[in-house]
């Protein structure tokens, strides 16, 4: 768990300000949970009783529409915070969280975060640029709906997922979570027929590698000139 | 004069030497910004854009300096 700690504190945002000694306290002062992969951390409309870090894994927040339809909202990755909402009373969670793959976090109720953020101001600073950051993030994917084209909105989405979670290989740059059409047609607010339609038209111009779920960015170079002159 | 790496990223050097910033965009290249930043070297995105490293590494001591 230490090794843990440590590169969550280093690579993390949260964390900013913070020493290493009180990121260490704050990690062993919360709950951690394991998750297999598929599992649900916490569900759309429950009460929000808990703020949580994830340590290792991945998070996909997913939104579903009252008639069954589900978009998904971001993906989570280590060192990131999710849930902040449950710092505030009677709120519930706006959204659902599965593990992709096995993932570990760290959650604190209400009353430990308060008193988290009197004891260490930086951690509220932290927090309210997280969220904020989130926000810009979330302006920005509501005016591609708006104002793009489908095949900009799923470039840069690709860009945006590689920027994430990137991991350099031989031949380009791997998405380093499992992404099936399906997802990808959720985040981006289209079909799964139009994903794959638009996938493989890049891979026969050799922009992409798709294989079972893993996209390899093979020419981020041409991917975003398309996403930005398209 | 600054020794640069050429299999430094583009995101590194940008971190070390925010003054590198004007080279890209006097040549017109889109590296500031761009979402490929921590994972492509300056060899790299030379050859992307057809330009030799020495030049670019030229460019870039260039504008460091300035």
């Amino acid at each position: 768990m230490s090794a843990i700690i440590e590169d969550s504190f280093q690579r993390s945002d949260f964390f900013s300000g913070i020493t290493e000694l009180n990121a260490t306290d704050i990690l062993n002062r919360g709950n951690l949970t394991h998750l297999k992969s598929g599992e649900f951390l916490f569900r759309q409309g429950d009460p929000a009783v808990k703020c949580f870090f994830v340590l290792s894994g991945r998070l996909k927040l997913i939104k579903l529409h009252e008639q069954g339809k589900e978009t998904i909202i971001r993906y989570i990755s280590p060192g990131e915070l999710t849930a902040i909402i449950s710092v505030f009373k009677g709120k519930d969670y706006p959204v659902t969280a599965e593990s992709i793959g096995a993932t570990e976090a760290v959650g604190w109720d209400k009353q430990i975060m308060e008193q988290f953020m009197l004891e260490y101001p930086p951690l509220a600073m932290n927090m309210l640029r997280c969220t904020i950051n989130r926000l810009d993030d979330l302006q920005n994917r509501y005016l591609e709906i708006c104002a793009e084209q489908v095949e900009q909105r799923i470039a840069r989405t690709l860009l945006r997922f590689m920027k994430q979670s990137g991991h350099r290989e031989e031949d380009g740059i791997r998405i380093d979570f499992p992404l099936s059409r399906q997802e990808l047609a959720d985040y981006t607010g289209t079909t799964i027929f139009t994903v794959s339609r638009i996938l493989s038209t890049w891979e026969k111009k050799g922009w992409i590698k798709s294989k079972r779920e893993q996209i390899t960015v093979r020419d981020p170079h041409s991917l975003v000139l398309f996403s930005e002159h398209s | 004069m600054i020794k640069i790496d050429p299999e430094m990223t583009i995101k590194e050097l940008l971190k070390h030497h925010p003054g590198a910033t004007t080279a890209f965009i006097k040549r017109g290249m889109l590296c500031v910004g761009c979402p490929t930043q921590a994972y492509h070297t300056l060899e790299d995105v030379a050859r992307i854009h057809g330009s030799t490293i020495d030049d670019l590494c030229a460019a870039i001591q260039e504008a460091i300096s300035e």
